[in-house]
């Protein structure tokens, strides 16, 4: 008979920690604490693929990147985030010659603290080369001064056939 | 004929500027408050305009309308006050959130908004727009929603630029 009180009274004291714990997970994410991120990039490549002639790029011109996205959605949140990254003559061998690269973020459909999951537009000099196409914006928690790589999807060439990696130049998180 | 020629290489140095230029027209922008704080938030829901935080924060990034292209922003703006510190709002942590952005510009980001307090939704899918993005380091954006029951304009939030960077 003891036994069986202790037994339930154990459920009880589980269960509570349980409730307890989302409550408090809960109140956790509504608190705030780390859950919106930006990462600025200047000058600071690694390197750029060109999905379409399968090119990559490391000698660089010109390179900016801003984004910003907070890592709650979904479900708790809509998927919320902006990215843009531009990169300004990609220089390479005879045949990948010269190009300009924008790289945009327009709609978002899974974020967390790392990864910004959505669909982009790439554009090769001024002219859209992979319209809505699927795409990962990874390694985004990483430090300063080290990479995060956002993988595009070309209808044609396949997955993560499109690469603009950077490193991060100022990151701010709250 | 020389005259020509010189033209016409004018003419392909001044298209190639051009072309180079165009790649980066399209102008992104972020802003942070991650130091001086807000300056003001009005909660019509509780009838309170607090001026001082015991925490304010914002990230935000956008990139300006171009032809064929709607813009993209992310917004979110967090104040809260501390139980020793509560202000004319009480002891709460607020959330504004852009859900959408329908516009952008140098200077603004017009969308759907969610007003969260201490979690709970309080305005949802609520148009509004943040305005004075634009502004140099050391002066002020202002975030006004409007609610379906208190009206236009009724929540707002406007906080200080600490960091920005444009291209």
């Amino acid at each position: 008979m003891k036994k069986r009180i202790m037994i339930a009274f154990s459920v009880v004291m589980i269960a509570a920690v349980l409730f307890s714990g989302r409550a408090i997970l809960r109140n956790v994410l509504a608190a705030g604490t780390i859950h919106t991120h930006s990462v600025w990039t200047e000058d600071d490549p690694v390197s750029v693929r060109d999905g379409n002639t399968g090119c990559s790029y490391t000698s660089i011109l010109k390179w900016r990147s801003i984004t910003s996205w907070s890592e709650e959605g979904p479900p708790l949140y809509p998927a919320i985030a902006h990215f843009r990254g531009v990169v300004v003559r990609a220089s390479g061998s005879f045949f990948c010659g010269h190009h300009d690269y924008d790289f945009r973020l327009i709609d978002a459909s899974q974020t967390d603290k790392e990864n910004i999951v959505g669909t982009w537009d790439v554009y090769r000099d001024g002219s859209l080369v992979c319209s809505g196409c699927t795409g990962t914006a990874s390694n985004l928690g990483a430090a300063v001064s080290t990479t995060y790589n956002v993988d595009i999807d070309d209808p044609i060439n396949g997955v993560g056939a499109w690469q603009f990696y950077a490193n991060v130049n100022s990151r701010y998180d709250f | 004929m020389k005259k020509h020629i010189v033209l016409a290489f004018f003419a392909l140095i001044v298209t190639g500027m051009i072309s180079v230029s165009a790649a980066a027209f399209d102008h992104t922008h972020s802003v942070w408050t991650n130091n001086s704080g807000g300056i003001k938030m009005i909660d019509p829901d509780i009838g309170c305009e607090a001026t001082s935080f015991f925490k304010f924060r914002t990230i935000t990034s956008w990139t300006e309308i171009s032809p064929g292209y709607n813009g993209e922003a992310h917004f979110r703006g967090f104040a809260s006050f501390s139980r020793f510190f509560p202000g004319p709002c009480g002891e709460h942590t607020y959330e504004f959130t852009l859900n959408s952005a329908s516009a952008t510009s140098v200077s603004a980001i017009t969308g759907s908004w969610d007003v969260r307090r201490d979690g709970t939704l309080l305005c949802s899918a609520c148009s509004g727009q943040v305005t004075g993005l634009n502004q140099t380091v050391g002066n002020s954006y202002d975030l006004l929603i409007d609610d379906p029951l208190y009206g236009p304009a009724a929540w707002e939030f406007s906080g200080l630029i600490d960091v920005r960077n444009d291209y």
